[in-house]
């Protein structure tokens, strides 16, 4: 279980005050226009910004005085997941430890999360040498074997083709599903991540306005917000 | 016709200009005698190569500490002093950095006096190796520190977070971020700092002591003016162009291979490695070690300068200084000229004629100018001249053009990028509108060329004014600038005197470096 | 801004010639020389003023830097030379200079000459001469040297600033005077004197001042320059050291431009240059003795200088037959 209590953030010119409640193992979509709030809240969650009052509780234990490194949590970001000298394996290497040091038990395991996201031949390659799918696979493969139950995603597979983006965010679902993971993702195309999100959060100004499944949030007349949102 | 024939115009300038100047010092060094002390032209070479290296070792170093220990610490007292003293340090003309390192670390410099006062001398060591690598320190490691910093302040906000996330400790974020930005930029970089300091003139003349500490700039400057002899100043201008063009062929092909760059995003807060004590101590060290050592030099400067201001109230002053307005301008304006024509002429083989090699082709001609040194080209055009004229009797023509084409690789790189882009944006559009001629230029290229245009021209006259070599090689008794002038009183150790020229010195190229930031919207500060 | 740099080149162009213009009213004799003996504390200054009043012209120095230099320009410039005159060549330069055979007789009886030496050169003649010595301060410097072979052999004895041969007269004397001293061993006297070398001036204006700053315990210059501090300043603890060796002699002479289009006006320059309109600026303004020794005498200060046991000058064809393989030698030597 994943909770928020009046997180509050204050910045000069933009306030933000979330509510949010995720049960364990469930896959959240975060959707909502562009500015409305989503990369705080996944941000928020991070330990990246610190709020003004509020918690953060995830599996019961308070996130809120944590540093980010000791969060029970992995994030994707949309662009630079990958750092752009270290080859594929050695970006998954730093999940493990972040000198870098592994010995020869996590360097199978690295070989093993490669495997797992059908990358098996590419760990030598640099991020420059692979595609923007191939990208986020090995940044999803770090997150594996860092093994933590919460994984943001901050509009990872934005970009990407439309047949690429629904194999990815099938790969997202199947991920949660094998290791029991809870998982936050913000989303610009609502439609993609439709069929296998547990619950949908409408993010609009600064606050989570509405949250429900998705075939609800999908429909029209739910709020005004939501519809202008959705243009309906 | 438009696109083509003032480009045409330069191109044919320029190649009669270096042609001609490479063919004058090949018939001058023509003859039969023997070139000299061999044992002593080895030691120049090995020194300028030895200098060069050290200085550009110890420049990467010191700038790469100063970069990052800025990158990490974003706001204590004193910043921006210290980002000025930055700026301020990289267009200081070497003269007057040879003036500030007197002051500073002379026997009755500043720590001269400081030390004595601790009852200790350490006597006149600022002339030889380490006074010319104090100097180019201080001239270029401001330079490779901005560099550096500019690039760190690229680093894509993700990875800092990334960083906090994977709980990366500061030394592993040194290794796995910050290094490979300094080693990807060091390449450029190094190269640039190292055949500056490899053809120094004015700092390896002022502060050499002598024919152990040379360069081969210095010893072709010696060998004509001092000795006339041309044979051995085409054998050594050769020798220069070699040597150079060996280095510089990693850098042309360092420059066609670029990166491409991130949008610098500016420096983050966000850098997990700040809170560490290791950092703390070691950008404290650095800052002040560093910052003293940038802005200690500019002060003395600036109070020593100022306290005596009266003496520049001689009609010398007055005169060097109008001799140096009436040379930089117009080699700024010829600079950026020649450089606008021939970005139009390389435009023009890019875009309409589909001709990528030989437009390359001219972006290379600006840069080659590097190779051939201000005085191999004031040498070679010595040379060919005085046969006809006295090559004294037009010195300041003379001077202008030099100073121009020696200008013209920063014009160039200043001018082409936007002029190119300014095709790719609105080209087609104007096309289709049948906009052409004047009108196209007005609506089409100025709005991208304007803010470019005048950090060349400034450039290009900061550099020209800051000149000494080519203003003493043509020079005469009566030809003075303000460098030459400032030499000359600093030769005369008449210390108030070299204080107050190198403090107007260092006020014009500061003018020049406020205008290029203020009228062209911050460009400067990206682009240098 | 354009127009504050259209103001400023216009501000330049008036400048230079209004300059040019002064200068055409009445005949002008130009004449190149060493920066020092024009410079502001020169002797330039008085003489100017002395044949101006007498030649109804105006005479213009041009300053070239250092004696070195001042035939390297002229070299230089060839036939288009706007020199009429060149004065500051020493003994040492003659040859050279005659080589270049851009210098025309002068044509003049000379009266009796003040030199310790005969002079029957018909191109050259001579206004001062001195003998060079190394000069120090005797508050700081307690024991100097008493002769060369000390000052070179001693590895802990005192530091010097020297000139370079290449641009300096002093500088080629002093690489005469080893020459002689040490012959085919001088290189290695060079490398041996060599680490106590502070820095090697262009100029001998230079050297003094760097050695006056205290940058150098020794300086390379002329037995005659204590009288300055003497005579100015009133001062006698700078002294120069007399080796017992004997001393090598510096003549400094002048000459006219073969091409000149101001020969009479050139040539009434020359008689007046031996003259007590130009001798008398000599002794207190380049501090040497002047080739015709005034009429009221020579100054006070000079009575108390030292003199060297033995002097030493080479002839100038042998000078000009060696001068480049002993400099290149000598750049050998330093640079070892």
């Amino acid at each position: 279980m994943l909770e928020l209590d009046s997180v509050r953030l204050v910045y000069p010119d933009f306030n933000v005050d979330y509510d949010l409640a995720v049960p364990g193992g469930a896959l959240c979509a975060l959707i909502g226009p562009s500015g409305g709030g989503k990369t705080t809240l996944l941000h928020t969650i991070a330990g990246f910004a610190k709020p003004e009052s509020g918690t953060i509780r995830f599996g019961g234990i308070d996130l809120t005085p944590l540093p980010p490194a000791e969060r029970p949590l992995s994030i994707l970001f949309q662009d630079h997941n990958l750092f752009p000298h270290l080859n594929a394996a050695q970006n998954i290497g730093l999940g493990l430890d972040p000198r870098l040091k592994l010995s020869a038990e996590q360097k199978h395991r690295v070989d093993g999360a490669l495997a797992r996201v059908e990358l098996a031949s590419l760990g030598a390659r640099r991020p420059a040498e692979l595609s923007g799918g191939q990208r986020q696979r090995v940044a999803l493969a770090r997150a594996l074997v860092r093994d933590r139950l919460l994984m943001l995603l901050d509009e990872p597979f934005t970009g990407l083709d439309p047949g690429l983006r629904i194999d990815m965010i099938g790969l997202v679902d199947a991920l949660r599903k094998e290791r029991g993971l809870t998982v936050l993702m913000a989303i610009h195309a609502p439609e993609d991540a439709a069929p296998v999100a547990d619950l949908m959060a409408f993010i609009d100004e600064g606050r989570v306005a509405i949250v429900g499944p998705p075939e609800e949030m999908m429909q029209r007349g739910r709020s005004p917000a939501l519809d202008r949102y959705f243009r309906r | 016709m438009v696109n083509r024939l003032p480009g045409l115009i330069a191109l044919a300038l320029i190649a009669a200009l270096v042609g001609s100047a490479m063919i004058g010092l090949i018939v001058a060094g023509g003859g039969d005698g023997s070139f000299g002390p061999w044992s002593y032209i080895g030691s120049v070479i090995r020194i300028s190569v030895i200098q060069a290296a050290l200085s550009t070792l110890a420049s990467l170093l010191l700038g790469a500490a100063i970069a990052l220990a800025l990158a990490r610490r974003t706001r204590f007292f004193g910043r921006p002093v210290l980002i000025a003293a930055l700026n301020v340090a990289t267009v200081l003309p070497a003269i007057v950095t040879v003036f500030a390192i007197v002051a500073v670390f002379g026997r009755s410099g500043w720590l001269g006096d400081i030390s004595r006062w601790f009852g200790f001398d350490y006597g006149s060591w600022v002339f030889g190796l380490e006074g010319v690598l104090l100097a180019h320190l201080l001239l270029n490691a401001p330079l490779a520190a901005r560099v550096f910093l500019a690039a760190l302040a690229a680093i894509a906000p993700e990875h800092w977070r990334l960083a906090a996330q994977l709980g990366m400790p500061p030394r592993a974020i040194f290794r796995f971020i910050d290094l490979p930005v300094l080693i990807r930029e060091s390449a450029g970089i190094a190269a640039l700092i190292f055949l500056a300091c490899f053809t120094s003139f004015a700092i390896v003349l002022a502060l050499g002591g002598g024919p152990a500490v040379s360069t081969l700039e210095v010893a072709i400057f010696e060998a004509i003016r001092f000795e006339g002899d041309f044979q051995r100043a085409a054998l050594l201008a050769v020798l220069q162009i070699a040597i150079s063009l060996a280095l510089l062929a990693p850098l042309i092909f360092l420059f066609s291979r670029r990166a491409p760059e991130a949008m610098p995003t500016g420096l983050s807060a966000l850098r997990p490695d700040i809170g560490a004590t290791t950092t703390k101590l070691a950008d404290r060290i650095i800052l002040i070690g560093g910052g003293a050592f940038v802005i200690v030099p500019l002060a003395a400067i600036v109070v020593a300068g100022s306290s005596a201001v009266a003496t520049l109230a001689v009609p010398v002053v007055a005169r060097a200084l109008a001799t140096s307005v009436a040379i930089g301008v117009p080699a700024g304006f010829l600079s950026v000229g020649l450089a606008l024509a021939l970005a139009t002429l390389g435009r023009h083989l890019r875009l309409q004629s589909s001709r990528r090699r030989t437009a390359d082709l001219i972006g290379l001609t600006a840069l080659l100018i590097l190779v051939v040194s201000p005085l191999t080209l004031s040498a070679g055009l010595f040379a060919v001249l005085r046969s006809v004229v006295s090559p004294f009797a037009i010195a300041i023509p003379l001077i202008i053009i030099v100073n121009a084409l020696m200008a013209l690789p920063f014009t160039y790189r200043q001018i082409e990028p936007p002029l190119l882009l300014a095709a790719e944006r609105y080209g087609r559009l104007a096309d289709s509108l049948g906009v052409k001629g004047l009108p196209r230029l007005r609506l089409m290229d100025w709005p991208l060329l304007k803010s470019p245009l005048i950090v060349a021209l400034t450039m290009a006259i900061a550099l020209s004014l800051g000149d000494l070599g080519v203003a003493a090689f043509f020079g005469t008794g009566d030809l003075v600038t303000l460098p030459v002038l400032l030499f000359e009183r600093l030769s005369a150790y008449r210390t108030a005197e070299a204080a107050s020229i190198s403090l107007l010195l260092s006020l014009l190229v500061l003018a020049m470096f406020l205008i290029a930031q203020r009228w062209s919207g911050g460009w400067y500060a990206r682009t240098r | 801004m354009r127009t504050h740099i259209i103001v400023a080149i216009a501000a330049a162009a008036v400048l230079g010639t209004t300059l040019a213009a002064s200068a055409q009213d009445r005949p002008t004799l130009t004449v190149y020389t060493y920066s020092s003996f024009a410079g502001e504390y020169g002797p330039g200054g008085a003489i100017k003023e002395n044949f101006e009043a007498e030649c109804g012209c105006f005479l213009r120095w041009i300053e070239t830097g250092d004696a070195g230099t001042l035939l390297a320009r002229l070299q230089l410039e060839g036939n288009s030379t706007t020199a009429d005159i060149v004065l500051g060549l020493d003994t040492n330069l003659i040859a050279l200079a005659r080589q270049t055979g851009q210098f025309a007789e002068h044509e003049i009886e000379l009266g009796a000459l003040d030199l310790p030496v005969e002079w029957t050169d018909e191109i050259f003649i001579p206004f001062d001469w001195g003998w060079f010595a190394f000069v120090y301060d005797s508050a700081t410097l307690e024991s100097p040297p008493t002769s060369l072979a000390e000052l070179i052999a001693d590895p802990d004895g005192p530091s010097v600033i020297v000139q370079d041969p290449r641009t300096s007269s002093p500088g080629l004397g002093l690489l005469l005077w080893m020459k002689q001293m040490f012959g085919d061993e001088a290189d290695e006297a060079w490398a041996s004197l060599s680490p106590r070398i502070v820095t090697v001036t262009r100029g001998w204006s230079e050297a003094y001042g760097l050695f006056l700053e205290g940058e150098a315990d020794m300086v390379l210059s002329y037995t005659t320059s204590p009288a300055y501090h003497i005579a100015v300043e009133g001062e006698t603890r700078y002294r120069a050291a007399i080796f017992a060796e004997g001393h090598m002699m510096q003549v400094e002479v002048a000459g006219i431009i073969a091409g000149t289009d101001q020969p009479e006006l050139a040539r009434q320059f020359l008689r007046f240059m031996v003259s007590d309109g130009f001798q008398s600026a000599i002794p207190e303004g380049n501090w040497m003795y002047p080739a015709v020794v005034p009429a009221d005498g020579l100054p006070e200060a000079f009575a108390a200088l030292g003199q060297p046991p033995t002097s030493f000058l080479l002839p100038p064809e042998e000078v000009e037959v060696n001068r480049r393989a002993w400099i290149d030698e000598w750049l050998a030597a330093m640079t070892r």
